[in-house]
């Protein structure tokens, strides 16, 4: 059974930190489900399941996608975490990926950033689900392998900042509110 | 990745109404006075 949470209207959208995958074009794109390639203003969320159910392995009924992305009872929507992942062991960051340490942002083909969400967004304790996403910046240490030519085609392509120092990310675009809190109480709340 | 237990579920607007899906500035409802289209003499 899927819990009930209500259904908040909220003005102004999520900031969370998340990852990408960055291309030699500077194209970001999802780094683990779904490859997909991510556009500089809007971008809707597709359920793989229902998309493509062949290629997954269904344990339980059909979810009910009928109300819209993401659903509670799925996997789908565009992720992104409240806080910076840290102090996550070597194994974590292995069996996680998405809990790699954000100051290796740049090392490989990952970069890290601050995503926005918009539309249905399901916010967890951790982090949120929603069904529009976009970037909104992304951190590359100075020191990173990540050539120069790849940072300055993300920044043309998706005219978001490039910030070298990750306190600057935080302060400058990082969320700023609890998301967990709801914005106004419910009738239901207050009886 | 994870995103812990879900605790709230909203319907968020965004500030910037460009990116509000479906409120793309509408097309004017005239074509615009000027110069009459030129047609080319050969395709």
């Amino acid at each position: 059974m899927i819990q009930d949470f209500g259904h908040d209207l909220v003005v102004g959208g999520f900031r969370g930190y998340r990852w990408w995958r960055a291309t030699d074009g500077g194209l970001l794109q999802s780094p683990w489900c779904g490859r997909g390639n991510w556009d500089a203003r809007r971008n809707e969320a597709v359920c793989l399941v229902t998309a493509r159910p062949r290629r997954w392995l269904r344990r339980q009924p059909p979810i009910d996608h009928t109300r819209g992305l993401p659903v509670a009872g799925c996997d789908c929507g565009f992720y992104a975490l409240h806080a910076p992942p840290s102090d996550a062991s070597r194994l974590e960051q292995q069996v996680f990926p998405w809990q790699t340490n954000p100051h290796l942002s740049g090392a490989g083909e990952l970069v890290f950033g601050v995503a926005e969400a918009w539309g249905r967004v399901l916010i967890g304790t951790h982090g949120w689900r929603a069904q529009f996403c976009r970037p909104i910046a992304i951190y590359v240490p100075p020191t990173a392998r990540l050539a120069v030519r790849q940072r300055e085609a993300i920044v043309a392509r998706y005219g978001v900042p490039l910030a070298g120092d990750f306190a600057a990310l935080r302060e400058g675009w990082g969320p700023r509110e609890d998301p967990t809190a709801p914005a106004l109480r419910r009738p239901e709340d207050a009886a | 990745m994870n995103i812990g237990e879900i605790v709230r579920e909203v319907e968020a607007l965004p500030v910037d109404p460009v990116s509000v899906p479906g409120t793309a500035p509408a097309a004017p409802e005239r074509e615009p006075v000027g110069e009459p289209t030129k047609v080319p003499a050969s395709r």
